[in-house]
C-alpha cells in the first residue's frame, strides 16, 4: 500500500516530540487516505498495545501518543509497520450512524444562499442535498467535540469564506471543501454556515459526554425551528427517533 | 471552606495533571505548565495524589484564608506574604482563619503556584479542576472566587530543596514530521537565531521575536491540519515561531519546525517576557535521556524535603541549642 508522492513514501512514520509519533498517509486530502488513518486507529484501540496511551486521528494522519518509560519509539514503530503490512481493511470500521436534527437557512443559517449561487442550485436542493448524503466523521479538531463530517458530492467543492465571523454559535453546520464541520463550542470561523443543530457532540452534563467518534456516521435531518426548540441539548441522539 | 479570591490577575487557573487521553475529541490534556512546581508543591505536603494548586501567570493575587490551612508556595520567583510579613518559597506556613495570603512580584520565572495542604477542591470536568479556558473547562480566576478546600491540620512544617531552573536560556528541541519541509539553511538560521519571549503568550503558546528576516517557507505555509504536540514549534503564514504549550489546540494547519523536548518544556515556559533564548538541536535518544533524568528527579522530589520541626531524639549536639539556660530553684512561684 505504498504511495510515492515527491520521493516520499508514504504512510510515512515520524518522531512527534518525545511522548508519539504520527503515521502519515500521504500529504494531500484524499478521503481513501482518512479512511486509512481510521482503519489504523480501529484496529489499534481494539487492543492497545502496552505503553501506547492515546491515538487522535486526524485528516490523513493518526498520531499515536506512548509512554517512553514504558515503550520504545522504535518499538511503537515496528508494531504500526506490522499492521500497515499489506493493505488495511478500510471496511473493518463502520462506525454508529447518528441522525441529527438541524435547521436550515436563515437566522440559522445565513450563508445558505451564498453556499447555493456558488453551487449554482436553489436553496432548497442544497438542504435536500445536504440531508441525502451520509457523511463519516473524518476527524475531530480545533475544539471540544468539533467533528469534521465528509465527504459531501463533488458539486459541494466550494471554497473556504474570505471573511472571518468573529462567532458561530454551537451546533452550526460550517460548509466548506465538501465538508461539513460541526462544533460544539462558539468559535470564530472563515466557513459559510448553512443551517444549526440543537444537537451537541460535547456536553459536560451528559453521559457520554463526547457524542461522536472518529469513524462514526451520520446524517443530517431537516427539521423545523419549534421542533428544533423542543428538542433537549443532552439528548443521546442514537437512539433518537425524529 | 474556601479561599476568597480578593483579587487577582488575568491569567491565574487552578492546575493539576491536566487531562490526558482525550486529543481525538479535540481536548488537549492541559494541566499545570511547569509541573515540577506542581510536583515540589505536593511533595512538601507528601501528597501522593493529583492535587490541585492555583498557578499564576506573570501576576499574582490577594487572598483572605476561610478557614486554618497549611499553605506554600512554588514555581517562578515571588514574594509571598502572610498578613504582610514575608514567607520563603518552598516551604509550608501556616495561616489561620481571616489572614491575608499576598502573591506578587513574579521576578525571575513565569509560572508561580499556591498549593494548600489537600489541594484545592473547585469543579472537575473530565476528571480534572484544570481550568481551560478555550474549552470552557475547569476553574480560571476571578475576583471574588471561592475556591473550597479542606482544612488539614496534621502536616509537618517542612521545606523542599531549592532548584533554580528559571534561567535556562538553551532550550533542547527535535526533529519533527514537518521539519524537513524548511531548508536546512533555514534551519540552521533557525539554531543561530537569538530569540525573546513576547508579550503575546498564554497557557495556549508563546510567541517569539526575533531580529532578522522570518522563517517563511517558500511552498506556502498551510499543510494539512495534524495532531498538534506540546512543546511544538509552529511557524506561521508570517513565519514567525510559537512555541505551542498546555492549552493549545489539538490541531492545526502551520507547519512545526521542531519540538522542545519533554523535559525543556517547563523550563522554555517558565522563562519571562523579554528574555533571550537558543534552541539547540538534539537526537531523539538525547530527548529521552534528559526526560529520563527529569523523571528521576520527580520520583527522588521527597528525598529533598526536610522537616523543619525536628524531632529533639535526632538532634546530636542538642545541648549546644541551651534550651535551659540558667538554674532554678523550684519553689518561685510558690512564694507569690
Amino acid at each position: 500500500m505504498n504511495i510515492k508522492q515527491k520521493n516520499i513514501i508514504f504512510p510515512k512514520i515520524s518522531s512527534l516530540g518525545d511522548k508519539a509519533l504520527i503515521v502519515e498517509f500521504g500529504d494531500h486530502f484524499d478521503v481513501n487516505l482518512n479512511k486509512k488513518a481510521l482503519a489504523l486507529d480501529f484496529i489499534l484501540n481494539e487492543a492497545l498495545p502496552y505503553g501506547i496511551t492515546e491515538t487522535a486521528p486526524t485528516l490523513i494522519s493518526l498520531m499515536v501518543r506512548f509512554n517512553p518509560m514504558k515503550i520504545t519509539y522504535k518499538s511503537v514503530r515496528e508494531k504500526i509497520l506490522f499492521l500497515l503490512e499489506g493493505d488495511l481493511d478500510v471496511s473493518t470500521n463502520k462506525g454508529r450512524l447518528f441522525v441529527i436534527p438541524a435547521v436550515y437557512g436563515a437566522d440559522d443559517g445565513p450563508d445558505l444562499d451564498e453556499v447555493a449561487d456558488l453551487m449554482k442550485m436553489a436553496p432548497d436542493q442544497v438542504i435536500s442535498s445536504h440531508t441525502d448524503h451520509e457523511q463519516q466523521v473524518m476527524m475531530l479538531g480545533f475544539g471540544a467535540g468539533c467533528s469534521y463530517c465528509g465527504l459531501l458530492p463533488p458539486v459541494w467543492d466550494i471554497p473556504r469564506g474570505n471573511r472571518i465571523t468573529p462567532s458561530v454559535p454551537a451546533g452550526s453546520l460550517l460548509i466548506a471543501l465538501r465538508q461539513t464541520v460541526f462544533p460544539s463550542t462558539s468559535m470564530p470561523t472563515g466557513w459559510r454556515r448553512i443551517g444549526t443543530s440543537p444537537c451537541r457532540t460535547f456536553d459536560l452534563n451528559r453521559d457520554p459526554k463526547f457524542l461522536l467518534n472518529a469513524g462514526d456516521r451520520i446524517r443530517f435531518e431537516k427539521v423545523s425551528k419549534n421542533k428544533a426548540k423542543s428538542i433537549p441539548h443532552d439528548t443521546l441522539w442514537e437512539t433518537f427517533e425524529l | 471552606m474556601s479561599l476568597f479570591v480578593k483579587n487577582i490577575f488575568p491569567g491565574a487557573s487552578i492546575q493539576d495533571n491536566g487531562r490526558p487521553g482525550l486529543q481525538r475529541f479535540g481536548v488537549t490534556a492541559g494541566g499545570a505548565i511547569d509541573s515540577f512546581a506542581l510536583e515540589q508543591g505536593r511533595s512538601l505536603f507528601k501528597e501522593k495524589s493529583n492535587t490541585a494548586a492555583i498557578e499564576f501567570s506573570g501576576s499574582g493575587g490577594k487572598f483572605i484564608v476561610g478557614q486554618t490551612s497549611y499553605f506554600s508556595s512554588t514555581g517562578a520567583h515571588s514574594v509571598v506574604k502572610l498578613k504582610g510579613l514575608k514567607k520563603a518559597q518552598g516551604q509550608i506556613f501556616k495561616a489561620m482563619e481571616g489572614d491575608e495570603i499576598e502573591v506578587s512580584s513574579i521576578s525571575k520565572g513565569f509560572y508561580s503556584y499556591l498549593h494548600v495542604a489537600g489541594g484545592f477542591l473547585t469543579s472537575c470536568h473530565l476528571g480534572s479542576r484544570s481550568g481551560n479556558v478555550r474549552a470552557g473547562l475547569g476553574t480560571t480566576l476571578k475576583k471574588g472566587d471561592h475556591l473550597p478546600y479542606v482544612s488539614e491540620l496534621n502536616i509537618k512544617m517542612s521545606s523542599v530543596k531549592f532548584i533554580d531552573y528559571m534561567n535556562t536560556r538553551q532550550i533542547r528541541i527535535i526533529e519533527g514530521p514537518q521539519t524537513h519541509l524548511f531548508s536546512k539553511k533555514l534551519l540552521e538560521r533557525f539554531l543561530d537565531t537569538e530569540f525573546e519571549v513576547s508579550i503575546a503568550r498564554d497557557r495556549m503558546g508563546i510567541r517569539l521575536n526575533h531580529t532578522g528576516s522570518n522563517f517563511c517557507h517558500k511552498d506556502g505555509l498551510k499543510i494539512l491540519s495534524e495532531a498538534i504536540e506540546l512543546g511544538d514549534i509552529q511557524i506561521d503564514g508570517q513565519g514567525l515561531p510559537t512555541v505551542l504549550l498546555n492549552d493549545r489546540q489539538p490541531t492545526g494547519g502551520y507547519p512545526r519546525i521542531a519540538t522542545v523536548i519533554s523535559a525543556d518544556v517547563h523550563k522554555v515556559a517558565q522563562i519571562g517576557v523579554n528574555s533571550k533564548l537558543h534552541f539547540t538541536l538534539v537526537s531523539l535518544g538525547e530527548a529521552i535521556k534528559a526526560l529520563k533524568d527529569y523523571e528521576d528527579m520527580l520520583s527522588v522530589m521527597d528525598k529533598d524535603v526536610t522537616f523543619l520541626n525536628r524531632d529533639p531524639r535526632d538532634i546530636s549536639n542538642l545541648l549546644s541549642y541551651g534550651l535551659v539556660d540558667g538554674v532554678i530553684r523550684g519553689d518561685e512561684y510558690d512564694k507569690s
